[in-house]
């Protein structure tokens, strides 16, 4: 395996190349991207990927591998060269290299699915194409879908109520001066009306923070990509917080909308955890 | 793991520019680079960070659940100290009342913090610097606490000065004040440090970068304070100043001491008030 240099891609697929074609790049025959070939002093200062499945592979036995075509005199001559391999020589190379002529672990092992580590992981490699991954950014886009929604909903539903807040609040006041007034003890109009504007601009604040909170969702939202563990954290904890702070308000909302909550709630819980994954994979 | 000059680089796959070969994240999106993938064909090594992994995002969903305890003894204390309010009598002194609850509740609180302590992995000190730096980080503290409260009172200043609440409406059952400095200091200083910047923020950093962890921990602390609505917005100001102080000194002892400071001060201008 001297004339050989063995190294894996980007994908996880553990591939082999001439000696010859050391520092120039050419596509992968697994996932079709650009690569390039390390020199030998590279593949020889570092350890060969050792598995566990290597463990258990002799290299004797294998059929002897094909000798590789020489390369034109300029590229041999040096071989560091920065340049990409031509196309037609692509394909060349890699059919003479690849899993045709490569010992396959599945061959070494006596009928084991013959895929490379990475491949036969995806949930644990995690690469950029395995379905892993492919269901977290599913899962991403499903918070990022209730982000927006929760955001244009709170957004509208409040700026509707906006124009109800201080008749709303009088209702609720005059209620509780009725209260007191069949308890037979006295109320300070002077006061009373003191009392009642502070209450409605504070109704004002709190729907101000709101409306706010609807924007900063769709923020959540657009920022999902960018920062998935942080974003998807921060919408589950002010979803909940919010759900608290409206339950003390009025404790009637807890129970208000409690199926779209639950969906909301697990839904970011999910997203929490894909995205948490997701990250782990470099894919972000 | 060495590489020749003239080959030592790779372009990234995601942003398409040239770096390092033996890096293992490029520098510029942080995108994995071939170095990382070649060392994970290991099955041992990807077995092992897979165990890594699985741990953090177990960390992380205790986390929640304990916060989310925390939000909910929160709510029913409000709805018990209501519940209390709208029965007694308007001309009684109700302070022993207050007290009780409150002592409750936070005992309560104290309970859920020490047993999250147990259950959530003991998470890594969000600090990494040196020894003299942690010194400068003590030194500093209270100079973030001073710009911290200095915020609180501007922005509470402003709130009142737009909601113009009427100053004869404030609390009519004051606690004592032996038992608010146990209760409105000292204990959420110990309880909340340990469970926001020991707990959250060290769990949190274990999955995104310390400032990150700062902020969504601070986030965490002020929606826990949603009995004071208007106050989340600085409040999780305040969690951002003690969790700078957290990362900086790297000890609890410091945020635990300036939170309590934090608070007695407080507590002092509105008795005076």
């Amino acid at each position: 395996m001297a004339d050989k240099i063995k190294f894996t891609c980007v994908c996880g697929k553990i591939v082999a190349a001439p000696a010859e074609y050391a520092g120039r790049s050419a596509l992968c025959p697994a996932c079709g991207q650009k690569i390039k070939i390390p020199s030998l002093q590279q593949t020889a200062t570092q350890p060969p990927p050792v598995t566990a499945i290597d463990q258990l592979v002799t290299t004797e036995g294998f059929p002897p591998q094909p000798s590789f075509p020489p390369l034109p005199s300029a590229a041999a001559a040096t071989p560091m060269v920065q340049q990409p391999i031509e196309p037609e020589a692509q394909s060349t190379i890699w059919d003479e290299l690849s899993d045709d002529n490569m010992p396959s672990y599945g061959d070494s092992v006596g009928g084991f699915n013959p895929i490379a580590p990475s491949a036969a992981l995806p949930s644990l490699a995690g690469g950029t194409s395995s379905l892993a991954q492919s269901a977290r950014r599913k899962q991403l886009n499903v918070a990022r879908g209730i982000m927006f929604a929760v955001g244009i909903l709170t957004i509208v539903i409040n700026l509707a109520q906006f124009a109800n807040v201080d008749t709303e609040i009088d209702k609720q006041l005059d209620q509780e001066a009725a209260k007191i007034i069949q308890q037979g003890r006295m109320i300070d109009q002077v006061k009373f009306a003191e009392i009642k504007q502070a209450a409605k601009r504070v109704g004002h604040l709190i729907m101000y923070g709101v409306i706010g909170l609807g924007a900063l969702y769709i923020v959540f939202g657009l920022l999902i990509w960018r920062f998935p563990v942080p974003i998807t954290i921060i919408a589950l904890t002010i979803y909940v917080g919010s759900a608290v702070v409206f339950a003390i308000l009025a404790p009637e909302t807890l129970l208000a909308g409690l199926v779209f909550k639950v969906i909301v709630i697990i839904a970011l819980v999910k997203a929490v955890q894909a995205a948490i994954a997701y990250q782990k994979a470099g894919a972000v | 793991m060495t590489f020749d000059d003239q080959t030592a680089s790779v372009t990234c796959r995601r942003c398409h520019k040239t770096v390092a070969a033996n890096l293992s994240k490029c520098p510029y999106c942080e995108a994995r680079l071939p170095a990382a993938f070649a060392a994970e064909s290991d099955i041992r090594a990807v077995a092992e960070q897979h165990q890594a992994d699985s741990a953090t995002a177990i960390a992380i969903t205790r986390l929640l659940v304990f916060y989310v305890l925390l939000l909910s003894t929160n709510l029913l204390a409000h709805w018990i100290a209501k519940g209390l309010v709208d029965e007694r009598h308007p001309d009684k002194d109700n302070s022993q009342t207050v007290v009780v609850l409150t002592a409750t509740m936070e005992l309560i609180d104290t309970a859920i913090v020490l047993i999250a302590l147990f259950v959530v992995p003991w998470p890594p000190t969000p600090c990494t610097l040196s020894p003299r730096a942690r010194t400068l980080g003590w030194v500093t503290g209270p100079f973030i606490l001073a710009i911290v409260l200095a915020l609180n009172f501007a922005y509470h200043a402003l709130l009142e000065n737009y909601v113009q609440f009427p100053h004869w409406a404030h609390d009519p059952d004051p606690m004592p004040v032996g038992w608010a400095i146990v209760l409105v200091c000292i204990q959420p200083g110990i309880v909340e440090e340990l469970f926001f910047r020991f707990i959250a923020l060290g769990t949190l950093s274990r999955v995104m970068g310390v400032a990150a962890a700062i902020i969504v921990s601070s986030i965490m602390f002020g929606m826990a304070h949603s009995a004071v609505l208007l106050s989340i917005p600085i409040l999780t100001v305040v969690g951002v100043g003690l969790g700078i102080v957290r990362v900086w000194s790297g000890s609890i002892l410091l945020p635990m001491l300036l939170h309590a400071l934090h608070n007695a001060v407080v507590l002092y201008l509105e008795t005076v008030k």
